[in-house]
């Protein structure tokens, strides 16, 4: 692309001469991420130092009509921050860490501050940064906007977007405005769900407000090491279907301990088992020392020959550095690497192992298999070399049957390093036309113009808008796809249940109490618990964004829904999300709409995340005038935080059966010792009476009893919703 | 994606680049993934904020040089060979085992094939390959810092110029008390050990090379003259003037074998890693290859022998002591808990951690004075984390650190001193009573 010399001049008054970089031997260093298989030589590369530079250089951009392509590290592995004789923006030195609130648990970041630094820095308040990719010693806080990165830790606390407060962007046309998490029902289309993961197309994040997460007070890490990848496989489905909600559950096949064991990363993982596991339980000292027995049992039931449980920092940090830094340790066995990234569900592990291992073999390729176990999240690599052509022609068709092995099996094509150039190919494969068109109206509303990282995510042929209303030819090699398993619909409303993975699929119009009573047999829920009662429908409640008491210990909505279908206002299904606990294939339709009401269109299905029904559960009422305010705070905020606290004015006390004063009320859950051990907490706060648990489902129908406050949106924030709801209401143009 | 075309000319044929050391030393290139876990730990990286100056975006250019992609001499090529430190800190966060330090000794022994080092670089190297320039180079730099010259200059010149009286400066010593060092009583008998007391060493720190043949003797070595000994060579190499120290190397081989000590002792972590690389600097020559080989193998860094032997515990003066790592000896040698072993066997002394102590200082043999502007940046935030310890005294194994970060605490006029941790052993076993160490 030709530049002109005035942009060129710009740059250099923004950022300073040092700063722009336009000779070509300078610039090979940023041809690739961290999937060296892709390169593309930028045209130029400008590096703002500050927020204000970031603006004024976008803002340059957008009066060149000029495309560009943000970068944090380098450190993705989708092929994703390649700039192709365009402009690449890098804002890795944008690495303030400008505020730590330790009271409010959220921190306002710069989005070049690499993960772990920030992790350091709020250690002292006992607090980190849960989401945490293996590549967190060097990835940005920016980049993993960008990805909406998961990491091992994320089986538990969630990933990326879970953990960010608010984000302020400069949009490509050099527009700033902040955009927030909704923290109340009907906030309308989730600008900063569909932000979060949108690959840098969206815009570039200036400043990030992160929520940060307390220390857990107990650790243990176990190791169970087993003779066949079958057995650490159907391990990890038992471990989550007997309810235990591990922090993380890692496996690592023979292949990927051979390469660890060798490098200077040794871990001491047993070099002649066919997998090990790396199992991680926290929490309080009790819950976890119960957890992890019963994970030696499970382990061991499924044919373990040994399990090593780490008891002190250092044992516990060598078994991790050998898992966290895998991938490297895989640059031994050959010059290249291919690193793959899909979900399957948990409970087809086993076969979908198998499967893989199979085309390998009949590639003639090693494949080397490191992931996350618990989500289901595959990492199939392999190592080869790039400079022999048939190998590599054989790595390329080994890798088109595993996405399509994974697509068959009910899965997604990436879990947590995005589609970027890598999974273009396989856009075509998971999602209908019409949910791909809608993607790129999503992304015409952040970016007309298609300059913020274009050619990437959707592939062009799908945006109907350009290319007329027809699907142009498939990019890439066409992948026989296995015929998908039909689903097992019912009448009831139940789509597809998988009570081993922890998903249910289910008609919009479920009711509340349906979806409890068909749940509840296999001692799980899905912990929507909004205010209201349970003859609200699953619908309603996604539409609107319905929260309740729950909101903070369990998650919103937002936080708990996998996919759904969408009928927009033109006619078109949307099929957004999927069924799998980690998805970030695509832009992320599935959050838009939660909270946008009927805007967008009607909700007629959903995919939901479900968790084990606490094994305990106890309700308790303190009077409010007797309370010690102190100790609740305490017990609120420490390692034996309730599932819901919530304060009652006094004829809600009487309506459900309590002295008619008002009452500060506790739901306390967990396993057998977890609760026990909370217990002497309750009583800390007051003479404490306790309640049928059930007293909760009674009490969502009086509240809310202090409704949050609904962050302000600015105007650049405003309009954004208003075009994205005239991008799913208007019919579309068609350009010949 | 782009097609590169290759580089239209480089004065380095493309058969000549074929037998380059780089060429030889090309399968380290592979072994990178391009992960970028390098990054974080690249002291120049953090500085200058550009990929050309981390050890991800050199390894890249060394391949395109290779593949004919960029001309070896190509000026964007040479300021990012030239930026790099060499501290090797990438080699420790690296989980591809990619062997850094070789692949960049051997990019620049193949970059001096066709272009020389700036005027200043070949003064120094030529001043410390040749034994009376040097003496006489060091005795003039004794004179101005007994002066108190190259103090004054330190404080009042602006601050490029003030650089070099600055590091000079910060070797001064306060006179000590001396004791006559015998084996302690505790001391069970060791080796016989010859000390390589080196250019800078013996030149500048001629106290501390005294302390360590004190604190040897006490801990129960014999400590053996090794005459004709030479500079390391470690310079030379890391410069690309392989040869220089290849002839360094035989004489010093030589010279240690005529000793007849068992073990080589070394108190500058660059020359004990420069020495323990002898094998892989000499594995050409097929007539010293071995000897080479053998005498690395007897090569200990100061700190290793005393952690070994014990020490000697002996109570010094109160003080508030922090530990910066030298690069050469954390990331090349891989000593990491010798020197805390050391310095916690200094009664009285409170050990206090140091943020980012296994970050380079900007020393790096040369380089800060030939790249004085880079080292400064690298400096900067090492000063930062000095002071927020409150320590007294900043202990840390090379002279180049020991200047680098003493030049710099000088400058900033801080209360805290750079010191050996020898030195701090030394001293505390100055003040025992010569009957407690007898006992």
């Amino acid at each position: 692309v030709h530049l002109p010399a005035s942009l060129l001049s710009e740059l250099r008054a923004i950022v300073g001469d040092r700063h722009v970089i336009t000779r070509a031997p300078a610039l090979l260093a940023y041809e690739s991420d961290a999937l060296p298989g892709y390169r593309a030589r930028p045209a130029l590369g400008v590096f703002p130092g500050t927020q204000a530079e970031v603006i004024a250089v976008v803002q340059a951009l957008h009066r060149h009509a000029t495309p560009f392509v943000a970068r944090g590290a380098g450190t993705g592995l989708s092929g994703g921050a390649l700039a192709d004789d365009i402009v690449l923006l890098g804002v890795h030195r944008l690495k303030r860490i400008i505020a730590i609130d330790p009271l409010a648990r959220t921190a306002r970041v710069e989005p070049g501050v690499v993960n772990v630094t920030l992790t350091a820095a709020v250690a002292p308040h006992g607090l980190h940064y849960a989401p945490d990719p293996s590549s967190q010693a060097a990835c940005t806080i920016g980049g993993n906007v960008a990805e909406n990165a998961g990491g091992p830790h994320c089986l538990k606390y969630g990933v990326t977007l879970n953990h960010i407060a608010a984000a302020t962007i400069v949009l490509p046309d050099g527009r700033v405005t902040t955009l927030h998490a909704p923290t109340t029902p009907d906030a309308g289309p989730d600008l900063l769900g569909a932000f979060i993961g949108s690959e840098g197309c969206f815009g570039v994040a200036l400043e990030l407000t992160v929520r940060l997460t307390p220390d857990p007070a107990a650790v243990r890490t176990l190791l169970a090491d087993f003779l066949s990848l079958d057995d650490a496989a159907n391990a990890t489905t038992a471990i989550v279907a007997a309810g235990i909600l591990p922090a993380a559950c890692e496996m690592m096949d023979r292949a990927t301990i051979a390469a660890v064991e060798a490098s200077q990363y040794a871990a001491g993982y047993p070099t002649d088992a066919s997998a090990v596991l790396l199992v991680e339980v926290d929490g309080t000292d009790a819950a976890v020392a119960e957890d992890a027995d019963r994970i030696e049992t499970i382990c061991r039931t499924h044919g373990a020959r040994a399990v090593l449980v780490a008891h002190d920092a250092a044992a516990r940090a060598r078994l991790w550095q050998g898992r966290k830094k895998a991938f490297g340790a895989m640059g031994r066995i050959a010059p290249h690497l291919v690193v793959q990234d899909a979900v399957v569900p948990r409970s087809v592990l086993a076969p979908v192992l198998a499967a893989i291992s199979a085309i390998g073999a009949r590639h003639g390729l090693t494949i080397c298999n490191v992931f996350h176990a618990g989500d289901g999240n595959l990492h199939p690599n392999i190592p080869y070399d790039a400079n022999d052509p048939v190998m590599s022609a054989q790595v390329h068709a080994a890798m088109q049957e595993v996405m399509a092995t994974c697509i068959a099996a009910g899965g997604t094509i990436s879990g947590e390093h995005g589609v970027g150039l890598d999974k273009l190919a396989y856009m075509d494969h998971l999602f209908t036309p019409d949910t791909l068109d809608a993607m790129c109206r999503l992304r015409s509303v952040f970016d007309p113009d298609r300059r913020a990282n274009p050619g990437k995510v959707v592939p062009v042929h799908s945006c109907r808008e350009w290319l007329g209303t027809a699907p142009g030819p498939r990019t890439g090699a066409p992948i026989a796809l296995p015929p998908a398993p039909a689903p097992s619909a019912s009448a009831d409303g139940i789509i597809e249940y998988r009570p081993a993975d922890l998903t249910i699929t289910v008609s919009a119009a479920l009711t509340l109490a349906e979806l409890d009573a068909c749940t509840r047999p296999h001692q799980q829920w899905a912990p929507l618990l909004p205010w209201g009662d349970d003859t609200l429908t699953v619908g309603e409640v996604l539409a609107r964004g319905l929260t309740g008491p729950t909101r903070t210990s369990l998650g919103a909505p937002r936080d708990l829904t996998l996919g759904l279908t969408l009928r927009d206002h033109r006619g078109a299904t949307i099929s957004a999300g999927g069924r799998v606990v980690k998805n970030v294939a695509g832009f992320d339709l599935t959050r838009l709409v939660i909270g946008a009401g009927t805007a967008l269109g009607r909700i007629t299905q959903a995919s939901l995340r479900l968790r084990a029904r606490p094994q305990c559960s106890e309700a308790w009422a303190i009077p409010s005038d007797a309370l010690d305010h102190a100790a609740w705070d305490s017990l609120c905020r420490g390692p034996y935080a309730p599932l819901a606290a919530e304060a009652i004015p006094s004829d809600v006390a009487a309506a459900i059966g309590l002295h008619a004063i008002a009452h500060h009320l506790l739901w306390i859950a967990g396993n057998a010792a977890q609760v026990a051990a909370t217990r002497p907490w309750v009583a800390a706060c007051g003479p404490a009476v306790a309640l049928d648990a059930d007293v909760w489902t009674a009490l969502r129908r009086h509240g809310p009893f202090a409704e949050p406050r609904a962050p302000e949106l600015d105007a650049v924030a405003r309009e954004l919703q208003a075009r994205v709801v005239a991008a799913f209401t208007a019919q579309p143009t068609v350009v010949a | 994606m782009t097609t590169v075309p290759p580089a239209s000319s480089t004065p380095l044929g493309s058969s000549a680049l074929a037998s380059s050391p780089l060429a030889h030393a090309a399968a380290g290139l592979d072994a990178c993934v391009h992960c970028g876990f390098c990054l974080p730990a690249c002291p120049t990286y953090l500085a200058l904020e550009d990929e050309n100056a981390s050890p991800r975006g050199r390894l890249v250019l060394m391949r395109a040089v290779l593949d004919g992609r960029v001309a070896l001499d190509d000026p964007d090529v040479s300021t990012a060979l030239d930026s790099c430190l060499g501290c090797r800190g990438c080699e420790t966060a690296c989980p591809s085992g990619v062997p850094y330090g070789a692949l960049l000794e051997a990019t620049r022994t193949t970059e001096r094939s066709i272009t020389t080092l700036p005027w200043i670089g070949r003064v120094i190297l030529a001043v410390f390959a040749s034994p009376w320039l040097l003496r006489l180079v060091l005795s003039g730099a004794r004179v101005l810092r007994a002066t108190g010259l190259a103090r004054l200059a330190a404080r009042w010149l602006p601050s490029r110029l003030a650089t070099p009286f600055a590091l000079l400066a910060s070797t001064a010593r306060p006179p000590q008390r001396s004791y006559a060092a015998v084996r302690a009583a505790g001391a069970s008998p060791r080796e016989p050990v010859a000390l390589l007391t080196g250019c800078v060493m013996e030149g500048l720190f001629a106290p501390v090379n005294r302390a360590t043949e004190r604190t040897l003797t006490v801990n129960g070595y014999t400590v053996r003259p090794a005459t004709g000994q030479r500079c390391c060579g470690a310079l030379h190499v890391h410069a690309g003037d392989r040869a220089a120290a290849q002839r360094l190397a035989r004489e010093n081989i030589a010279a240690f074998e005529a000793s007849g000590a068992e073990i080589i002792a070394v108190n500058s972590a660059g020359c004990g890693a420069m020495l323990k690389e002898y094998g892989h600097l000499l594995h050409d020559d097929p007539l010293w290859q071995a000897r080479a080989e053998a005498l690395a193998a007897r090569v200990r860094d100061i700190s290793e022998l005393l952690a070994a032997a014990g020490p000697i515990p002996a109570t010094g003066p109160s003080l508030r002591v922090t530990y910066d790592a030298p690069c050469h000896l954390q990331h090349a040698q891989r000593i990491v808990a010798a020197p805390a072993t050391l310095l916690q066997s200094v009664g009285a002394a409170t050990l206090v951690p140091l943020a980012g102590s296994d970050q380079c200082c900007g020393s790096a043999g040369i380089y800060n004075l030939l790249q004085p502007d880079v080292a400064e940046r690298v400096l900067a935030p090492k000063l930062a984390a000095i002071a927020a310890t409150d320590a007294d005294v900043l202990a840390t194994g090379n002279p180049g650190c020991l200047m680098q970060i003493g030049g710099g605490l000088l400058r900033a006029d801080a209360r805290t001193v750079a010191r050996h941790p020898v030195e701090l052993l030394d001293a505390a076993y100055a003040r025992s009573d010569d009957t407690d160490l007898r006992q």
